[in-house]
């Protein structure tokens, strides 16, 4: 009865692959838990469709804006029309910002209320009706703060229901403020590590649908994957490099894990590190040129850098005795430190010594930055269950993401999207 | 009705209906289903075993009344001068049968078979060993079971396990892969010197993916730092 020749390699599965536009899933519930008392008073204005609530929450997300509104039943004068100096002195705001939906798109205006003059008009054509917000959003949020927007960006999460025998783990793909769902890979062995390539069109990420570790990467347009690791051993910890021609992964080749480099187009691997003790979790500095990961070669987990074509590993992380799971976007790490019992996102720079704790959780892991390092997505539990927690990086404000059913972790924060 | 299943009729349960599933699989495969991608695993173990086969060494398991009986006739055997030839003569006498399957297990020097693996009063129904916070080396306390795996494995080289390694849900995730791993490492390399070949063992980790008790305290965390063998074939 029993045929396999493979062993154990196999096991009772039954894999089904959605591709990406055929199916939608419950949405992540939302909740705004904190904002900044302390930002840049905006009003955003009423447009039609509601334009105007999306931008609105994006710039709060942000933890450098707040929000300000019309008091009940005032009007505005429409989009175009000049604001008179009455009108701008009764508005406690520095900006105000004005929108018109129109064949072309969704045209916005940007008003300084010190001058009453549009400093900024950006016409988003149209599109999906969030997104073409999420754009308005970033445009104003590089207007006024210099920083480029990534509010027009993307989470990848990993979902987990039931329980035991009956566990699935699906691999999502939203919206960065949770809304537009879809599931891309559902399986009934663990899914794990989501990394974005470069340009946004594709995640590597660990799978155990075969009964062990492998790295799949997989065109979330397309839903086509195809495994680039399947080695004897831990195949984990999948990063993009920064111009997309590599992944930084550990492996276990020799029984112990080590980062190694895999060349995307011809499969060539490099090995990294050498060492007896647990090498993994790699992420690339924002130049590329190094690659930073946990190692516990010093006794515990701690943060190290190595240059990308190799060399001699240099330890990063001097306090606390547990620091693991880099993110990096420019100069700026996200990492989990142990405190005391606890486990909490920090930050700290490049080359500096000190951390800010941005989390308050007892298990806080997995964080990610947003690709202009201005918000930071982590996993955190409460009451047992896992969700999703994106706070800005001043930590003003503060949003929740958890599903109605199971647990969300490991967001993936994807990098500017076109 | 699920909820008033014992622990030991679930896995049962499971056993019976990886069974039906993988007879099922047979079949579908000569259907070429090409919606769903399938596999099949001869899966076996889950600690506890089966308890429904219980008593299955009944038979062979009277080693203790043997010796006892030994004892006394050697107790004698020294007033009356009797070689310990005669009195192994006289106690197959008593149970020819069972000494006789002891003696052939004896003589191959085959302390353990692979019916054992099912035999909750077996030391080879516990499949899993549990570590400290952090750590990969194998307590003392665990090392007898390691020992007796190892003597069966040693023996029988047809017999296959995997070694699941698991941590606790503290930590990064991949972090705690790497742990894993190197529990079922360590646990790999004991066995290795306790003669199991190592064509016999495959190692897969875990990390905190699969933990055994899903609760988030001290009780659930110790339970799920663990290394988990599984008897792949025999």
């Amino acid at each position: 009865m029993i045929h396999n020749n493979k062993g154990w390699l196999s096991s009772v599965i039954m894999l089904m692959l959605f591709i990406l536009p055929s199916k939608v899933f419950s949405e992540l519930e939302l909740h705004i838990s904190k904002s900044a008392g302390d930002g840049i008073p905006i009003l955003i204005a009423p447009i039609s469709r509601g334009f105007n609530s999306i931008i609105d929450a994006d710039l709060k997300r942000s933890g450098r804006f707040t929000s300000i509104y019309l008091k009940k039943g005032a009007i505005l004068p429409a989009f175009g029309v000049h604001l008179s100096p009455t009108i701008l002195q009764s508005i406690k705001a520095e900006y105000i910002v004005r929108g018109r939906v129109s064949k072309a798109g969704l045209d916005i205006e940007l008003i300084d209320t010190s001058t009453g003059i549009p400093i900024a008009k950006y016409r988003i054509a149209n599109g999906n009706y969030r997104r073409m917000a999420h754009k308005a959003a970033d445009k104003i949020f590089e207007r006024i703060t210099r920083l480029k927007g990534a509010f027009d960006t993307r989470l990848a999460y990993v979902t987990a229901t039931g329980r035991h025998q009956n566990k699935h783990y699906y691999l999502y793909i939203a919206d960065s403020d949770g809304y537009n769902p879809h599931i891309i890979l559902n399986s009934d062995q663990p899914i794990m590590s989501p990394s974005w390539s470069p340009n946004g069109s594709q995640l590597a990420y660990v799978s155990f649908e075969s009964g062990k570790s492998a790295i799949y990467i997989q065109n979330i347009f397309t839903g086509k994957k195809r495994m680039v690791s399947g080695h004897k051993g831990i195949n984990g910890a999948p990063s993009w490099s920064r111009n997309g021609s590599q992944i930084a992964m550990s492996l276990s080749i020799d029984g112990n894990s080590e980062i190694y480099l895999l060349s995307v187009h011809n499969g060539v691997l490099k090995r990294l590190t050498n060492n007896r003790a647990i090498d993994t979790e790699p992420a690339w500095s924002g130049d590329g040129r190094s690659i930073v990961f946990t190692s516990d070669r010093g006794g515990a987990a701690q943060l190290y850098k190595i240059p990308a074509y190799g060399g001699k590993a240099k330890r990063m992380t001097f306090v606390g005795n547990y620091n693991s799971a880099a993110d990096i976007v420019g100069n700026k790490i996200a990492l989990v430190r142990r405190n005391g019992g606890q486990f909490r996102i920090a930050i700290m720079q490049m080359g500096g010594a000190g951390a800010d704790i941005i989390s308050k959780g007892q298990y806080d892991e997995s964080p990610s930055l947003a690709p202009n390092g201005t918000m930071i997505a982590y996993a955190t539990q409460r009451k047992g269950h896992g969700k999703l927690v994106v706070v800005s990086d001043n930590g003003k404000s503060k949003q929740e993401l958890h599903t109605p059913e199971g647990e969300v972790r490991e967001p993936a924060w994807s990098p500017y999207i076109r | 009705m699920m909820k008033q299943l014992t622990l030991a009729q679930l896995y049962l349960l499971t056993l019976f209906l990886s069974i039906l599933t993988l007879s099922g699989c047979s079949q579908l495969q000569n259907k070429k289903s090409d919606k769903n991608k399938m596999t099949t695993t001869t899966r076996i173990n889950k600690s506890g075993g089966f308890k429904g086969k219980s008593g299955l060494l009944g038979s062979s398991t009277g080693s203790g009344g043997l010796s006892g009986t030994g004892s006394d006739i050697l107790g004698s055997s020294s007033t009356t001068g009797l070689d310990s030839q005669d009195i192994n003569a006289s106690t197959l006498g008593v149970d020819a049968d069972a000494q006789a399957a002891t003696d052939a297990l004896m003589a191959e020097g085959k302390k353990y078979t692979p019916a054992d693996i099912n035999n909750p009063k077996s030391i080879l129904s516990q499949r899993i060993i549990y570590f400290d916070y952090d750590q990969s080396t194998i307590l003392e306390k665990y090392k007898p079971i390691l020992a007796a795996h190892a003597e069966l494995l040693a023996n029988y080289p047809e017999m296959r396990i995997r070694l699941e390694g698991h941590a606790d849900e503290r930590g990064s995730r991949e972090y705690n892969v790497a742990l894993s791993e190197r529990r079922a490492e360590t646990v790999r390399q004991y066995l290795s010197f306790k003669n199991v070949g190592s064509e016999q063992m495959e190692i897969v980790a875990f990390g905190e993916e699969k933990p055994l008790v899903p609760s988030h305290n001290d009780t659930a965390w110790s339970k799920n730092r663990r290394v988990e063998i599984n008897y792949v074939t025999y």
